[in-house]
């Protein structure tokens, strides 16, 4: 290990970066960019699902019950059909989610006492969205079905309302009011904080497809000097891109920094260096920059959008993905950058995933030692 | 012109299958990620480790237990005290918490108490997980309730009126989140990896110099263009036929529709996707940018393949940018015929969508070609 060989690797690599202006903005920026479009999309609440109404009993009652489903944002009511066959091209071109069929009888049933029917189609198709219509369409019934139990019995001189007889308090904590953007854009800073490792990777193929590794390896230059030589300008790139991840997180989503600053860029460093220990591995395989692309973007794109925990919590992965999730450093990144952000957790609760990290990254940089060859094959 | 073209996608398969790892890669890599990502999205948000503290410990306390166990959504077990409640929160041990008050069934029974106050404690920093949670929660509290006093009033009134809701789904009986969300994640890989790979096809040759190898000869750029697509398709196409099989055959997603029908719209939406990457590929100088852009352009399209919101409610505003993906349409398309068995009567419009958008994406390209060869 000489320092100067590896300072002057370093400023040959910082050079690279900088020349190619466009190269080098779209680096910086192309993290805090992805993390606001991402970011608008994530703060989406499902409102306004779309339900057709079916009323083939036209009575007083049937009315106000569709009244009743109308009467929040949740739903909106977009289709009248009259028939039964027109319900099934509702469904399949997708205009509305769900048909509600109010059966002949419908009123005639309620005064009487008997219990009344009522038929919900659902389009299954995204179970999501079905899930939010069967939901707010059963909860509508059942305040219906409460405000004409009350009636009959105010009628024979029963106890006038019911009370619900359990009284739910619901507490989000660290998030009080649920909201996507708290818990979204804080994992989503792991996942686009993966840019400049995908650009490390072709750092390495680089050199082997332009014939400039020759070069590099006619000068005296150790295997160990040229890799950290390659990985800390990459990182530094990477470094400079977190300040402004916080940025739009905190200013343009007013998500609110719970944590500490230094330990939360202590964190991003270690992360940094996991993915780009895994990202010079991957070059060192790689012919060319199609494959160290192709294989980067595999690794950090898909598996951090699919597998690191955004959607679907790490803790409810079975074994042998959890297995895998864990090498994936966005796994980890993406709790203890929920945790830091929006629990204000401090380094007790994070050093597990800390430590998993280094173990990764230390792997994965003994590897890329190991296997990289000063030699032209 | 024929023969031109020819030579041009020959050189374009020997490029490519003289770099030993690009094809498996390609056609591998993906293959073996939609494997991993099926997989773990196959399950959805269900069994939540959830701590219990019953500090009522009658039968309606162990009822509401017994009935969270069934629900499914969560994953009860007991615990002795709030510190331990909070502790499990915090280190993530726990995503919700119920909290059972000491005489739960006493006020609950009784006509003349206030009703208990049972508490139901999420993790709000896992919003997803969170949100389900809420909302069975709700739902169980709510039902749970009504059984006891439907009890008490039938005791003493006889019998009330009731709705009774009978509820039928369509197209996914089960509501299975995999038959939504594979499908979503299929059409993704694909998209991005073919774009991915049209993104880099020029800027290669204009990186290694030897664009301006083929400005010499008589090839015109529109041929240039065809003669790139014609092997990022080929490639695209066979990597969306194996991720169908495995969709198919090992998730047992629905196919419905017609085979035929989807296979051949396919190949033409591939064609259409790979437009942008070829688009970004004519623009950028050197692979490194057109990676880098294409990481953008990846990013957006995510956002409308319906993975994470269903693109329907959206504000108008996100809504029209969808438009412009042809991501957007083809997945319309594509759950269409697997889930709903649906025929182009049902879908002309993101078709004709999707031709539109591939008439303007590929005329921009040669556009863009001509005027950077001058450069």
């Amino acid at each position: 290990m000489n320092w100067r060989r590896i300072f002057s690797i370093i400023r040959k690599e910082w050079w690279h970066i900088t020349r190619d202006k466009t190269s080098f903005f779209l680096l910086l920026l192309s993290p805090a960019l992805a993390l606001v479009s991402m970011g608008y999309a994530f703060s989406v609440d499902i409102t306004d699902v779309g339900i057709g109404v079916l009323d083939q009993d036209l009575s007083l009652l049937s009315r106000q019950y569709i009244a009743q489903l109308g009467s929040t944002d949740a739903l909106r009511l977009k289709a009248w059909p009259q028939y039964l066959d027109e319900v099934e091209p509702l469904l399949m071109r997708g205009q509305v989610k769900a048909v509600v069929i109010i059966p002949h009888g419908f009123e005639q049933d309620l005064r009487s006492g008997r219990t009344a029917g009522v038929q919900v189609v659902v389009d299954g198709t995204d179970p999501s969205t079905a899930g939010h219509a069967i939901r707010h369409v059963s909860g509508h019934t059942e305040y219906f079905a409460k405000e004409q139990m009350e009636g009959q019995l105010a009628q024979v001189g029963q106890l006038a309302s019911l009370e619900d007889p359990i009284d739910l308090r619901l507490r989000a904590w660290f998030n009080p009011s649920l909201r996507y953007t708290v818990s979204m854009i804080p994992a989503l800073v792991g996942i686009v904080l993966s840019v400049p490792a995908m650009a490390a990777s072709l750092a390495l193929a680089r050199e082997r497809e332009w014939g400039t590794l020759e070069g590099l390896i006619a000068t005296p230059i150790g295997r160990v000097e040229l890799i950290v030589g390659k990985l800390i300008p990459y990182m530094l790139a990477g470094f400079l891109s977190v300040p402004l991840c916080m940025a739009v997180a905190v200013f343009g989503y007013n998500v609110s920094f719970q944590g500490s600053l230094p330990l939360f860029l202590v964190m991003s460093v270690i992360f940094l260096f996991a993915t780009m220990s895994i990202a010079l591995f991957l070059s060192v395989f790689a012919g060319s920059q199609q494959v160290a692309i192709l294989g980067s973007m595999i690794i950090f794109l898909f598996s951090g959008f699919f597998m690191s925990g955004l959607l679907i919590p790490f803790s409810l992965m079975g074994p042998i993905l959890k297995l895998e999730a864990f090498m994936f450093p966005t796994t980890h990144f993406v709790i203890i950058s929920r945790s830091i952000f929006v629990k204000g957790s401090g380094l007790a609760a994070v050093q597990g995933y800390a430590v998993a990290l280094l173990a990764v990254g230390a792997v994965f940089f003994t590897l890329t030692v190991l296997t990289f060859k000063k030699k032209l094959s | 012109m024929l023969y031109r073209m020819r030579t041009l996608i020959t050189k374009e398969f020997i490029q490519l299958f003289r770099d030993r790892l690009l094809a498996p890669f390609i056609l591998l890599g993906p293959l073996a990620e939609l494997l991993m990502v099926a997989w773990s999205t196959s399950q959805g948000i269900d069994h939540l480790p959830t701590a219990v503290l019953d500090m009522d410990r009658t039968g309606a306390s162990r009822g509401l237990v017994v009935a969270m166990e069934n629900a499914e959504t969560f994953e009860p077990y007991q615990v002795k005290s709030m510190d331990q409640v909070t502790d499990d929160i915090d280190r993530g041990r726990a995503l919700a918490a119920w909290v059972i008050p000491a005489g739960f069934q006493a006020q609950m029974t009784s006509a003349t108490a206030e009703p208990p106050q049972l508490q139901l404690i999420v993790d709000g920093a896992d919003v997803a997980a969170a949100q389900t949670a809420a909302e069975a929660g709700e739902g169980l509290a709510a039902s749970y309730g009504h059984a006891f006093l439907v009890q008490a009033t039938n005791a003493a009134s006889g019998e009330t009126a009731s709705l009774d809701l009978s509820l039928r789904v369509w197209f996914n009986e089960e509501l299975k989140e995999s038959n939504f969300m594979i499908p979503s994640e299929l059409g993704f890989i694909a998209a991005a990896i073919s774009a991915m790979v049209a993104s880099m096809v020029i800027a290669r040759e204009r990186e290694l110099g030897t664009l301006e190898q083929l400005i010499v000869t008589p090839v015109s750029a529109s041929q240039l263009v065809i003669g790139k697509s014609v092997m990022a398709v080929s490639l695209g196409y066979t990597l969306f036929l194996l991720m169908l099989g495995m969709v198919v055959w090992l998730f047992d997603v629905p196919m419905r529709g017609s085979l035929p029908l989807l296979m051949v719209l396919a190949f033409f939406y591939i064609l259409v996707e790979l437009g942008w990457g070829l688009m970004i590929s004519a623009v950028a100088r050197t692979q490194m940018q057109a990676l880098l852009t294409c990481f953008l352009v990846v990013m957006i399209m995510v956002i409308f393949s319906g993975y994470a919101f269903p693109v329907d409610t959206m504000p108008p505003f996100m809504q029209s940018i969808a438009n412009i993906f042809p991501l957007k349409h083809w997945l319309i398309i594509f759950r269409g015929i697997l889930l709903k068995g649906a025929g182009v009567d049902v879908f002309w419009r993101e078709l004709l969508s999707i031709l539109v958008l591939g008439l303007f994406i590929y005329t921009g390209t040669i556009l863009l070609m001509r005027r950077s060869r001058l450069d």
